[in-house]
């Protein structure tokens, strides 16, 4: 992240956290005190809670100051993102990463555990290695190497978790 | 003094079978690997062994456990000598000096140095383990709730400063997030239902496990497949075994080094590479000025200082998990859980309660180190082998294994759940360069937060003054503010004024 970027997210995020900080308040005092069951009024279960929440509010309240003290509004003027991110390589890739796993986890329980997981690995390597300028013996050598790869881990997963480490699988 | 011994020898005998020495072996070995794999940390590999360990017996899984962690805290040299790439954060100070050696053929030098230096880090944090532990457990007894609560804010105040050291404010901010997430569930006094919503697998409480394989399991795979591919170097590897006089020519670095990383470790959340870099640091002003000008072009000293500083770290962090249940870096924060789940439980009482564990939890950094040492300096070659799969190849099956881990301690597929969510979250903080640390230790810390304040404000019917009359309360009160006032532009201008004005007078 460039410093200028830096200055927009802090400013975003300290206000985040200010209204996160304040609803965590919030709740804290409508938490029941206890005190109608002849408890110490100390030992309520908001007490904790609604201290995070004010240091949360006062630490972001700092980081809200410390970014107009920077200048921060007046980056807001080129657009809430910095030109270019969104059209970069590195930025594809980590949404595809998310995007991958977060399916394999939501596929989970619904579809047969090895068959979602040799899928997961498969369309992986083959989404991140596939060239399509690549001759044709290359591409189907791709495929060929992530079928593998996809057998051999899951099996390997399936054996040593269950089998000999006794734990359960999704 | 003498009684330490006999315990010390006494657990060393009662691992020495097969079955115990073979568990050191392969789980140092795996460990090795797992921290020279980038997007594999060592928080993530104690992490996933304490689900696969957690059928055994209490002594068979943290012997495991305390094997990977010292494997993989020394594990992530190797990639950053060959890869210049850290295997894990602790050896990002290494890459400064060990990838230029490498780069000039001197790899497999490199290698036999840092194993050294990391072979002796951990003995100096094994001794300082060995005398320290039954002492501050000691003094421990004496804590009560007030204490606790410094020892908690203290916890998150000073690890958020050292691991933020850019902007401490963000360390803070992520420790006081991390104590909320801990407040998530059923509280200890009342078991009243907190920020549950009405959704009863919040009502359980978010556990520490799946939270930190999402943390530093998860979030590390987003950012290793980022860049496309990296470069191995296919330099000779050359001769290993390093030459004594070599090592012993800078038995001072490696002395300094060692203390420092080990009081480093003991400091709460605070680890193994913030150790290296703070040894290394040192060792850079008091170095010589030929030696100085090496540094950062592969000096040897310089690799010997962050090598020793980040495995002096292990021992060190591991004095506070046993006296006051409180972890002093990430994988120690894992092992401390993994105690728990054992029916081990760490505190000021564990030197009454079991003396014998202690001693053998030094026994087993004692067969790790051993370990580390032998197998770092055998079977180099064909181990450069497993850096060279490609990150594509290798990250589905390292996330496979994220998602099995935080299922399996639970059975619960919400786990699954909040190690994606951290790990999603983990990711945009840390890009903002909000340190994961010290929101850990806040969700470790979180619980003991929340019991002790409430138990003192109770006994003193709500009055504040306990939290700074008493003693070690006062300490640690004048240590948590002179940590915050140090850090404000106020006060460093300030200081700048006077020393100005000094130095022109």
């Amino acid at each position: 992240m460039t410093e200028k970027s830096m200055v927009k997210a802090d400013l975003i995020t300290s206000i985040v956290l200010i209204v996160f900080g304040i609803a965590i308040v919030a709740i804290s005092l409508q938490m029941p005190t206890m005190a109608d069951r002849n408890q110490s009024i100390y030992s309520a279960p908001g007490v904790v809670p609604g201290f995070i929440g004010v240091m949360l509010v006062l630490l972001s309240l700092s980081m809200l100051l410390r970014s107009f003290k920077r200048k921060a509004l007046s980056e807001f003027r080129d657009g809430i993102t910095p030109k270019g991110v969104l059209a970069q390589e590195s930025t594809r890739r980590i949404l595809m990463t998310i995007a991958l796993c977060v399916l394999y986890a939501f596929a989970l329980g619904k579809v047969w555990f090895p068959l979602a997981t040799f899928a997961f690995i498969f369309i992986f390597i083959v989404l991140f290695e596939y060239d399509r300028k690549a001759a044709f013996s290359a591409q189907t050598r791709i495929l060929i190497v992530a079928a593998i790869i996809g057998i051999a881990t899951t099996g390997l997963v399936t054996l040593v978790f269950q089998k000999l480490f006794l734990v359960n699988l999704p | 003094m003498f009684q330490g011994l006999e315990l010390f020898g006494g657990a060393i005998v009662s691992f020495l079978n097969f079955k115990s020495l073979f568990n050191v072996l392969w789980a140092t070995e795996l460990g090795i690997v797992i921290g020279m794999l980038p997007g594999l940390t060592a928080t993530m590999g104690v992490a996933l062994l304490t689900t696969l360990t957690y059928t055994m017996n209490a002594n068979d899984a943290i012997l495991i456990l305390i094997c990977m962690y010292i494997g993989s805290i020394y594990g992530g040299s190797r990639s950053a000598i060959l890869l210049n790439i850290p295997g894990t954060p602790a050896s990002a100070s290494t890459t400064l000096d060990g990838f230029p050696l490498a780069k000039m053929g001197q790899a497999g030098k490199a290698i036999g140095i840092a194993t050294t230096g990391s072979f002796l880090g951990s003995v100096i944090g094994m001794i300082a383990m060995a005398i320290f532990t039954p002492m501050i457990g000691n003094v421990a007894l004496s804590f009560q709730s007030f204490e606790f609560v410094w020892f908690a804010i203290f916890g998150i105040i000073i690890c958020g400063n050292l691991t933020a050291p850019k902007d401490p404010l963000k360390g803070w901010i992520a420790g006081f997030i991390g104590l909320f997430v801990a407040m998530i569930g059923m509280e200890g006094i009342h078991a009243y239902i907190r920020f549950s919503f009405g959704s009863n697998n919040l009502s359980g409480g978010i556990s520490l496990i799946p939270a930190m394989v999402g943390a530093f399991g998860f979030a590390e795979i987003i950012s290793v497949m980022r860049h496309s591919k990296v470069e191995v170097i296919k330099n000779e590897i050359g001769r290993i075994l390093p030459k004594a006089g070599e090592i012993f020519k800078y038995w001072k670095t490696i002395i300094r080094s060692g203390i420092v990383g080990t009081i480093i470790g003991a400091i709460p959340g605070v680890g193994e590479d913030i150790a290296a870099w703070v040894s290394y640091d040192l060792a850079k002003r008091g170095a010589k000025p030929e030696e100085k000008a090496k540094f950062g072009h592969g000096s040897i000293e310089g690799l010997i200082a962050s090598e020793t500083g980040n495995n002096a770290c292990v021992p060190g962090a591991i004095i506070p998990v046993l006296t006051l249940a409180i972890p002093g870096s990430a994988p120690a924060a894992v092992l401390l859980g993994a105690m728990l789940i054992h029916g081990v439980r760490p505190g000021p009482l564990i030197m009454i309660e079991s003396p014998t564990f202690v001693y053998e939890v030094i026994a087993m950094v004692f067969f790790a180190t051993i370990a580390m040492f032998v197998l770092g300096l055998s079977m180099v070659r064909p181990m450069v082998k497993i850096l060279q799969v490609p990150r594509q190849k290798l990250m589905p099956i390292v996330f496979i294994l994220c998602v099995v881990g935080s299922f399996a301690l639970q059975s619960r597929l919400f786990d699954v759940g909040v190690m994606i969510f951290f790990g999603v979250v983990g990711f945009i903080l840390r890009e903002m360069e909000y340190p994961m640390a010290p929101l850990v230790l806040g969700i470790i810390l979180g619980d003991m937060l929340d019991k002790n304040l409430r138990r003192s404000l109770i006994l003193s019917n709500g009055n504040i003054a306990p939290f700074f009359t008493r003693p070690i309360c006062l300490g640690l009160f004048l240590l948590t503010m002179l940590i915050v006032v140090s850090r404000s532009k106020t006060v460093k201008a300030l200081f700048g004024k006077l020393r100005k004005s000094k130095t022109a007078a």
